[in-house]
């Protein structure tokens, strides 16, 4: 056990035994951004993506005594954060269905340039954006899946620890979502180049 | 196309296949033109997706999941039951007081029957009495509620809870001891 895991551990088990919400606090900061990610991704919007992570980290919080200690804990909680963006997504899926309300998305990618942004940091926003607006394409378990392979480089092993399902189960739904992908990528031309565009640009840097 | 090759072009992307694998691939992406322009968008995407950036956690968020956590455990301690034998506890020890109480109320109804011959000290008497049992009450209701709060907090803080039932009692006897006294005064 290395010493990050060692102090992960005791961490857990003042959340978990003491209550010591400090010792929390700890485990919040050291997977904020992992979750806020995975969060971001699976929602595609940036205040349901703050919303979910916040439900994830609390949803861990009582669920800690759940938690077994041999497993790896970054696993158990993005596998709490996957979940319950899949719930969402399928909620929303539901509410859209009944109040023909308008996809945030259009909206998400004219608002994004918040923050400071360097020439070479524009691109990569460009080019996440479009990933982003694919990403928004998949059924939410495909997504789940694609995100942890590319975002957290788990193996197939470890994408299916965290849906709970099986490595072959894992393996179709990525090869059946990298597929569909593959296949947005054709059809607009000037998406296609901008994408390569951005992919030039971005390997002068 | 065969399955198989689709299966393989994916395999291939994430290192999945072996030299020999590998190389039956390669010979057919030589001559199907079709799978080789599918091999070639799945490598482009592979590499925007791998390529792709992370978001970073908004910089307020650890401190608002630490507020929304701290608000949400302070609901559950509200609205979540007590556990049974801490229930029990509370229940023997209101039962103990009410046993405790009955000598304190025969001594303030003892009092009541000498104050008779005066009913300047008997009406002062009956006031000081009630005056002693909405006390008890009020004391009472008090000191269950620290009780609880106290156990709830750490269950190891029973018995010191339970201690201060006694204190607490010698306080009101305290208080019939000196209407006691005043009134042995008087009559002196």
């Amino acid at each position: 056990m290395s010493d990050d895991d060692q102090i992960l551990s005791e961490w857990i088990v003042a959340a978990r035994d003491e209550a010591d919400q400090d010792a929390f606090a700890e485990i919040v900061y050291s997977f904020q951004d992992a979750v806020y990610n995975l969060c971001y991704r699976m929602l595609g919007e940036r205040t349901e993506a703050e919303d979910a992570t916040q439900e994830a980290f609390i949803r861990a919080y009582n669920n800690l005594d759940r938690f077994d200690m041999n497993r790896k804990f970054k696993t158990w909680l993005l596998s709490i954060a996957s979940n319950h963006c899949i719930d969402r997504l399928r909620k929303r899926r539901l509410k859209y269905l009944s109040l023909d309300e308008p996809l945030p998305n259009s909206m998400e990618l004219a608002l994004t340039s918040e923050q400071v942004t360097p020439e070479g940091q524009t691109v990569r926003n460009e080019q996440s954006e479009y990933i982003q607006s694919m990403l928004d394409d998949l059924a939410p378990d495909d997504r789940a899946g694609i995100i942890l392979k590319y975002w957290y480089d788990y193996s197939y092993a470890e994408i299916a620890e965290v849906l709970d399902t099986t490595e072959s189960a894992i393996k179709s739904r990525l090869f059946r979502a990298r597929r569909a992908l593959a296949e947005m990528l054709a059809p607009d031309d000037n998406d296609d180049q901008r994408a390569d565009d951005a992919i030039n640009r971005l390997s002068e840097y | 196309m065969s399955m198989d090759y689709r299966r393989m072009m994916q395999e291939q992307v994430d290192g999945q296949l072996d030299a020999q694998e590998e190389e039956v691939l390669h010979q057919h992406l030589q001559k199907d033109e079709q799978a080789a322009e599918e091999h070639a968008k799945l490598e482009s995407l592979h590499h925007q997706l791998a390529t792709a950036p992370a978001r970073r956690a908004p910089n307020r968020l650890a401190a608002t999941i630490m507020a929304r956590l701290a608000k949400t455990i302070e609901l559950q301690a509200k609205q979540e039951p007590l556990p049974q034998e801490v229930e029990m506890a509370l229940m023997l020890t209101t039962s103990i007081v009410q046993m405790l109480m009955m000598p304190t109320m025969l001594a303030a109804s003892y009092m009541v029957l000498n104050a008779q011959y005066s009913p300047k000290l008997l009406t002062r008497v009956m006031e000081r009495s009630i005056a002693l049992i909405v006390m008890m009450i009020e004391g009472l209701v008090v000191l269950l509620e620290e009780v609880e709060y106290m156990i709830r907090k750490d269950p190891d803080m029973a018995p010191v809870a339970m201690s201060l039932i006694p204190t607490a009692l010698m306080g009101m006897i305290d208080y019939l001891q000196e209407e006691q006294d005043i009134m042995q005064d008087k009559s002196a």
